[in-house]
Formats: structure tokens, C-alpha cells, sequence
């Protein structure tokens, strides 16, 4: 079990799938411009990240079983759009309020590339299913902290820095997300994956 | 409804033509490759003795020179002529495994060379580990009591090497598979010799 | 003779668009991932730009060929599928036949399959658009992408170990500025050089 809390805690820290692996950068960066959309896509990225992590662990060791590895990363592609696209269906039927909230954030997950790299991870060090879920769960996590620090330093910039014309936008943001990325490597040694 | 079945149908589809065309391929080229890992791992063996061969006698070279031991399901290729032995080595490295063939003197502690074969680690970073280079800077370390990177500056031990700067993850990760695989293949070695 | 010439201005606009107005890395902002990562070595960096602008050239000639058949909501993972798959593909044969190049690529693979820059083209080029244009925007995105990945990769290069190519052209006296090796050294040099950019094309973030 502490083995597990020290995996969850590893993947949201020292091992951040988005500034420390530098995964899922598209949509950090368009998605970023208010706290509120960011804890929006955030909160879609836990939900889709965990789901097909679990989903994809017994796919893959059913892949193994037939001797069809190879396959491994069209599957995944696969399943993953299907458990988006019924969440999207689900959730506008069920819970109308959530998906009022961050529903137009679904389509966008499919295309991240940190819901596929989580899959292509567990099976580079072979998890077993419970690290596989903990994994999965904590890079998301570890994903929205990033995009909710970069999204309040940018709603604060905006209103009280007198940036230079050129700087505003996506340059300013590179600059950030480097001084971020610097930052969390101070976490390195913290807790192994 | 006829949408979504539309839909179902169209990436069913594609998922089985796709999926047809890739193990077609893979059938097709599987041999090849299969025979080109097996020329590459020969090679490495090869070239750590400092045996020279061509592509065209590789494998009668390999085969004169070069004893197959398998003990326990590990395989060792002992240099008969120097007592050199060598295995190969596989794990987790930051993104991807990490293969290659470690070659020992016959103490089984000193290395002679290191090569990797293959990695999926970042070009120019970790992907260093790949490289000649690097690899020579483990040439006459001892594995014993363990390989280990040196981060910090401090003048290395006869089994210390020095990490790839800006790639410790990486360096840590070797680390790790150079050790747990020596502990493995020493195990087999040393049951072996009794 | 009208004719020829209204071709040629069609196909030029395409090719300008791509490197310059919007060019995937300083305009539209694709394909950061890879960059980021591959950019430390200038050897790396051509490397990569080649091999998405082949990637994208063939991908989105592909989709091209069957944008009327791919029903709307599963646009994404068609495009997914069909360049994940022709990326194995292209792999698969090189490592049987050009075993050398494959272990040299073999790290870049993963990073072109998820580069958003060829998803991007297909969602925004390809599918709307037949396979001749199709081929002369893959190739001036691909080229456009390559261009900023020389520049930031010359910089990081030159900075992080002093050399260029391999060859050195710092002094030796040289402190090697080692984050310029890793990702928060990229991130510096592409703000700056995107606001080196926008400043010199007055072309600005619409607010």
C-alpha cells in the first residue's frame, strides 16, 4: 500500500508527466488562459486518464495472452476514443451540470498525449494493475496541478504586468512553463516510481 | 442510433484493416529483423574481444570464436581465447527498455566494453547512454560490490562512473539494470563453475 | 498560359503559408512536445524535421485520398489510427532492411506519432482539401517545422556543449550551460525567439 502512495506521490511530483516529461503541451497551453477552464480540463483529464488507464491494463495483458503486442498502441488509440466518446454520451445524459462544466473539454482529450503515454508507460514497466490505476491517476492529477499553476500565474499576469506586445501569448507562456519546469526539477530524488 | 452505428462501423472497420495491415507487415519483415538483432548482438560480442570479422563470415567467426554457454535459461558467450564473457542486458530505462551486451573480463568483475543496442531514451540527452563515447568511460570499472553513477564531483572509486549531466534519470535508470542484471547472470556464472 | 500561372500563385500562397504565416511552430503553436525534446542537437533536430515532413507529406496525402468517407465525430482517431499505423509500418521496414538508420531513429518515433502537427494538418488541411494541395502543405508545414527546430536547435547546441554538428565551435574555456540541454532550456529559447518573431512581423496575439 505505501508502495502505491509513494507511486501517486512520485507521478504528481518529481516524475510530472507535464513538467517533467513535457507530455500533453497542447493543450496546457491553449487551455490555460483562466483558472476556471483549467480546472475544467483538469478535471476531465483525471476522469479520462484514470477510466483508461484501468480499461487498458486488462486489454493489454488479454493482447499478451494471443501473442499480439505489436497491436498495443492502435488498441489503445482505439479504446481510448471509445471511453471518450461514451463518457461525452453519458455524462450529457446523466449529469447535465458536469457536462455543462467541461463536456467541450472531452473531444479535445482524445488527442492528448498524456492519455496514451500513461498507457504506453505502464506497459514499458510492466505495472501490475493496481500500480497501473495509482499510475494513471496520479500523472493526471499531476497534469491538472500543472495546468491550474500555469492558468492562475496567466490570469495574474494579465491583469496587473505591462507585458511588451510580442511577449503576450504563447511566448510568455514558454517562458513560464520553463521557470515551472525548473522549478519541479528541485522535487528530483523525492520519491521513486 | 443510425449515426452512432455508422460510426461504430467505419472505425471497426479501419481498426481491423489497420490492424490486418500491420501484422501482414510484421510477418513479412519478422525473420529479417530477427536475423539482423542476431548479427548485431554477434557483432557486439565481437567487437568487445576485438575479433574482426566481416559481414560476410560473421557468423563462421562467431562460431570459432565464441563458446555458448546457457546455464539456467541465461545465455553467456565465453571468449575462448581470453576468458572473456559476455551477456546480454535488458530494463526499464526513462522512456523504453534499454538492451544491450556487457562484456567481463574473466574475473567476471571488470567490464571490457558495454554496448546498447537499443534504447528509446531522449536523442542527445539520455540517448547519450548509447553512445561510444560514454560507454567508454565504464571500460575497466568493477561491478563489484556495485556499479555505481557518480553524480557529484567527487574523484571516482574503481566502481564509479560519472552520470550523463542534464540526464540523471536516465543515468539512475542504467544504473539500476546494469546491477540487477549483474546479480542475475553472476548467480547463474557462479553455480556454474562449482 | 493564364492558366499555369493561376497554379503556380495557388501553389506558392500554400508553401508561404506554411513556412511563414502559419508556420505550425511560431503561429499556430503544434508540435511543441518534440520539439522541445529533439532540439538540444542540431543533428537531432534535421533528423526529426525530416521525418515529419515526410510523416505529414504521406499521412495527409492518405486522408486526403478518403476525406469522404470518414463519418464527422470520428474524425480524430481516424487520423490517429492511420498515422500511428503508417508510422509502425515505416519503422517496421526500416529495421528490417536499414537496420542502421532504424537505431538511430528509433527514439524519434514515438515523438512523431503524438506530434501534433501532423494531426493538425490532417484536421485542418487534408481533409478538406485533394491530395495535390494536400502534398504541397505537409511539405510546407514539415519545412516550416524544421526551420524553427534549426534555429532554437543551433542555439541549444551551441550554448548547452558549445559545439555545432559535433564540431566545436566554442573555445574550450567554455562553461557548458547544461539546462540549455534540458526541456526548461528549450522552453527560454522558443518564448524568445517567438517574441523575436512577433515583434519583427508585427504579427501579435489577437487579445
Amino acid at each position: 500500500m505505501s508502495n502505491l502512495f509513494e507511486l501517486i506521490l512520485a507521478s504528481i511530483l518529481n516524475h510530472n508527466i507535464a513538467l517533467v516529461y513535457i507530455l500533453g503541451m497542447c493543450p496546457l497551453i491553449a487551455i490555460s488562459t483562466n483558472v476556471k477552464n483549467a480546472k475544467g480540463m483538469g478535471l476531465a483529464v483525471i476522469i479520462v486518464v484514470t477510466l483508461t488507464a484501468i480499461i487498458n491494463w486488462p486489454i493489454y495483458q488479454l493482447l499478451l495472452a494471443t501473442g499480439t503486442e505489436k497491436l498495443a498502441l492502435l488498441v489503445f488509440i482505439i479504446t481510448i476514443a471509445a471511453v471518450v466518446q461514451l463518457l461525452e454520451i453519458f455524462m450529457e445524459k446523466f449529469v447535465p451540470s458536469m457536462y455543462n462544466a467541461f463536456g467541450i473539454f472531452l473531444p479535445l482529450i482524445t488527442v492528448n498525449c498524456v492519455v496514451l503515454a500513461v498507457s504506453l508507460f505502464f506497459v514499458n514497466r510492466e505495472y501490475t494493475f493496481g500500480e497501473t490505476a495509482a499510475f494513471g491517476f496520479g500523472s493526471s492529477v499531476g497534469w491538472a496541478l500543472a495546468i491550474i499553476l500555469l492558468a492562475g500565474i496567466r490570469e495574474k499576469m494579465a491583469k496587473i504586468s505591462d507585458l511588451p506586445k510580442g511577449l503576450q501569448g504563447k511566448a510568455i507562456v514558454f517562458i513560464i512553463l520553463g521557470i515551472l519546469a525548473l522549478a519541479f526539477i528541485g522535487f528530483t530524488g523525492l520519491a521513486s516510481i | 442510433m443510425k449515426q452512432n452505428m455508422k460510426m461504430m462501423v467505419f472505425v471497426l472497420i479501419l481498426g481491423l484493416l489497420t490492424s490486418g495491415l500491420l501484422v501482414g507487415v510484421d510477418a513479412l519483415t519478422r525473420d529479417r529483423i530477427e536475423q539482423n538483432k542476431i548479427a548485431q548482438l554477434k557483432a557486439a560480442v565481437l567487437d568487445a574481444n576485438e575479433v574482426s570479422y566481416n559481414f560476410g563470415n560473421i557468423h563462421t567467426v562467431f562460431d570459432d570464436e565464441i563458446e555458448t554457454i546457457v546455464v539456467d535459461e541465461l545465455t553467456f558467450y565465453l571468449h575462448t581465447a581470453s576468458g572473456n564473457v559476455s551477456y546480454t542486458f535488458i530494463g526499464g530505462g526513462v522512456w523504453g527498455p534499454i538492451s544491450g551486451v556487457i562484456t567481463l573480463e574473466d574475473d567476471f568483475e571488470t567490464i571490457v566494453a558495454i554496448k546498447v543496442l537499443k534504447q528509446e531514451e531522449t536523442p542527445g540527452l539520455g540517448g547519450i547512454i548509447a553512445e561510444a563515447k560514454y560507454l567508454a568511460n565504464f571500460v575497466g570499472i568493477k561491478m563489484v560490490p556495485s556499479l555505481e553513477v557518480n553524480k557529484d564531483s567527487s574523484p571516482n572509486q574503481p566502481n564509479e562512473v560519472d552520470a550523463i549531466t542534464g540526464a540523471t534519470r536516465t543515468s539512475e535508470a542504467f544504473e539500476i539494470i546494469m546491477n540487477d542484471q549483474y546479480a542475475l547472470y553472476q548467480a547463474a556464472w557462479d553455480s556454474r563453475e562449482e | 498560359m493564364k492558366w499555369i500561372r493561376l497554379r503556380y500563385t495557388k501553389w506558392f500562397n500554400i508553401l508561404k503559408d506554411g513556412l511563414h504565416r502559419n508556420n505550425p511552430i511560431v503561429v499556430a503553436v503544434l508540435g511543441i512536445c518534440s520539439s522541445l525534446a529533439v532540439t538540444n542537437r542540431v543533428e537531432n533536430a534535421i533528423a526529426m524535421g525530416l521525418g515529419v515532413t515526410f510523416v505529414v507529406m504521406a499521412s495527409s496525402a492518405f486522408i486526403s485520398l478518403i476525406r469522404n468517407f470518414i463519418p464527422g465525430k470520428v474524425r480524430m482517431v481516424t487520423y490517429m489510427v492511420i498515422i500511428s499505423a503508417f508510422v509502425i509500418i515505416v519503422q517496421m521496414f526500416l529495421e528490417a532492411y536499414f537496420p542502421s538508420i532504424a537505431s538511430a531513429l528509433g527514439a524519434y518515433v514515438g515523438l512523431i506519432i503524438t506530434n501534433c502537427i501532423v494531426m493538425g494538418r490532417a484536421e485542418a488541411f487534408a481533409v478538406k482539401n485533394p491530395v495535390r494541395y494536400t502534398l504541397v502543405d505537409g511539405f510546407a508545414s514539415g519545412m516550416g517545422y524544421t526551420l524553427v527546430l534549426l534555429v532554437v536547435s543551433i542555439v541549444r547546441e551551441l550554448l548547452a556543449s558549445g559545439t555545432l554538428l559535433g564540431y566545436q565551435i566554442m573555445p574550450d574555456t567554455w562553461p557548458n550551460w547544461v539546462v540549455m540541454s534540458i526541456a526548461p532550456g528549450g522552453f527560454f529559447v522558443l518564448g524568445l525567439l517567438i517574441w523575436g518573431i512577433r515583434e519583427w512581423s508585427k504579427f501579435y496575439e489577437t487579445n
